[in-house]
């Protein structure tokens, strides 16, 4: 082993904080310390090693003042970087608070070296006074949204009256021109004309279906002329009860549209 | 999801009690740069808790797939630069030493022999360069591998192992100066 081969073992072993002394029992230890018996260079190279592994040995790191993580924090706030609502209170938390057992609080996990964020328990005190806030909140919106919209006249106060919607003198009614009135009178002349004729025919053409229309006015309440003008035909249906002496308004037309054309006796439709 | 992924996930929520957890984990690797560089206590609180803030503030910024530490000391050692070039003087050794002293607690023989071996490298490195500073810091106190050291000073490994390598040499020189000797009973302990 050559002199820059034994620097690169003294610096390797303080490299990975170790020292070569005899009381190592590496090879290339021995080596290196059978070369520096013979090396007066190199037992300089070596003795500067021993006493840098002593003083390394003895180092102690210097550490900071108790008060600093207060210091950071308090300036961190200032500068608007811890949250409002910090779970911790300053100055409480040191390395005896990793096994705080109250689950309102974070705790450190000593084994994974991470903060474990408080739980949401509803069991706990924290949780069970989140619920009647949040009641209180919904009842209010509730109560809010009712009030909002049972109040039409918040709405409708920036709209007319509505009087004035309606007109306080009702609108003329229509009144036809006089020389209209006679060329209306001459429309229901000829419709009643008109009438008369398709009755007259019809009358005509069914009058061997008779037999059929006393089972229709009694169902309809026909009068006893009309009733007793058909039993001659039908006597099956005395029967039916009569709802009224007095003949009915339906009787009445009937009477009008359905008179007897003749007085022979027989019913013509 | 690694652990430092969840956990910065929840500082970006802005709660308290992860981001306590966050500088409980990583607020002493921040000051021990920010007190390498500058050689001063108070100045160096100062620093981290501005180096700190910064971090919370750009957090959705880090590279999840990546470690946080070279990105953590990289706003660190900014900040530290920062306040060089407004001091616009280097670290002064007789600070730390002032520092050191004041810290004094009675211990055992041993333990006080130890202490003030441990003072007597912090006061050695009060001297060095502060790149060689910062790389002996990185690599034997926050234990950053070379590379992770070249992402946070901007530098190929080359010259980080460089520097480290000529960090160790001066300290050693600076150490038996002063009079420190090897222990072999503290050899035992590496």
């Amino acid at each position: 082993m050559n002199c820059q081969e034994i620097r690169e073992q003294l610096d390797a072993a303080l490299d990975n904080q170790h020292v070569i002394s005899n009381q190592t029992n590496a090879p290339r230890h021995a080596e290196v310390l059978s070369h520096i018996e013979s090396c007066s260079d190199c037992r300089v190279l070596y003795e500067e090693h021993l006493v840098i592994g002593t003083a390394l040995a003895a180092w102690v790191p210097q550490r900071p003042a108790d008060d600093l993580t207060d210091r950071v924090i308090d300036a961190a706030r200032q500068a608007g970087l811890v949250s409002s609502n910090g779970s911790a209170v300053a100055g409480t938390f040191d390395s005896t608070s990793m096994g705080n057992a109250d689950p309102r609080v974070g705790r450190l996990d000593s084994d994974a070296g991470v903060v474990v964020p408080p739980t949401a328990d509803s069991t706990s005190p924290q949780g069970r006074n989140i619920w009647p806030t949040v009641v209180t909140v919904a009842l209010v919106l509730m109560a809010v949204a009712i009030v909002f919209r049972e109040k039409p006249g918040t709405v409708a106060d920036n709209n007319p009256d509505p009087k004035q919607l309606v007109p306080e003198q009702p609108p003329e009614l229509f009144q036809p021109p006089q020389d209209q009135v006679a060329d209306v009178s001459h429309l229901v002349a000829d419709a009643q004309s008109a009438w008369q004729g398709i009755t007259s025919r019809v009358s005509h053409q069914a009058s061997g279906f008779s037999v059929f229309v006393p089972d229709l006015k009694d169902d309809l309440g026909i009068s006893n002329e009309l009733k007793s003008a058909t039993d001659s035909d039908n006597s099956s249906d005395d029967a039916i009860p009569r709802k009224s002496s007095e003949p009915s308004a339906v009787e009445k037309a009937f009477e009008f549209l359905f008179k007897d054309d003749d007085s022979s006796g027989t019913l013509t439709i | 999801m690694s652990e430092d992924v969840q956990l910065v996930q929840q500082c970006l929520t802005g709660d308290e009690l992860s981001m306590r957890a966050f500088l409980s984990k990583y607020q002493g690797l921040v000051f021990s740069l920010c007190l390498r560089m500058l050689g001063h206590r108070e100045d160096a609180e100062d620093v981290a808790q501005d180096s700190l803030v910064r971090v919370f503030r750009n957090l959705e910024k880090w590279d999840q797939q990546r470690p946080i530490k070279p990105w953590l000391l990289t706003i660190a050692a900014n900040r530290c630069r920062t306040a060089l070039e407004k001091r616009s003087k280097l670290p002064s050794q007789n600070d730390l030493a002032i520092d050191l002293a004041s810290e004094r607690r009675e211990h055992s023989k041993h333990e006080q022999e130890q202490l003030d071996i441990g003072e007597e490298l912090e006061l050695a490195l009060g001297e060095l360069r502060e790149d060689y500073r910062t790389c002996f810091v990185m690599y034997h106190q926050e234990e950053l591998s070379y590379q992770e050291i070249g992402e946070v000073l901007g530098c190929p490994q080359g010259t980080i192992k460089t520097w480290l390598h000529r960090a160790r040499a001066q300290l050693a020189k600076r150490l038996q100066d002063r009079g420190v000797v090897a222990d072999p009973s503290m050899l035992e302990a590496t």
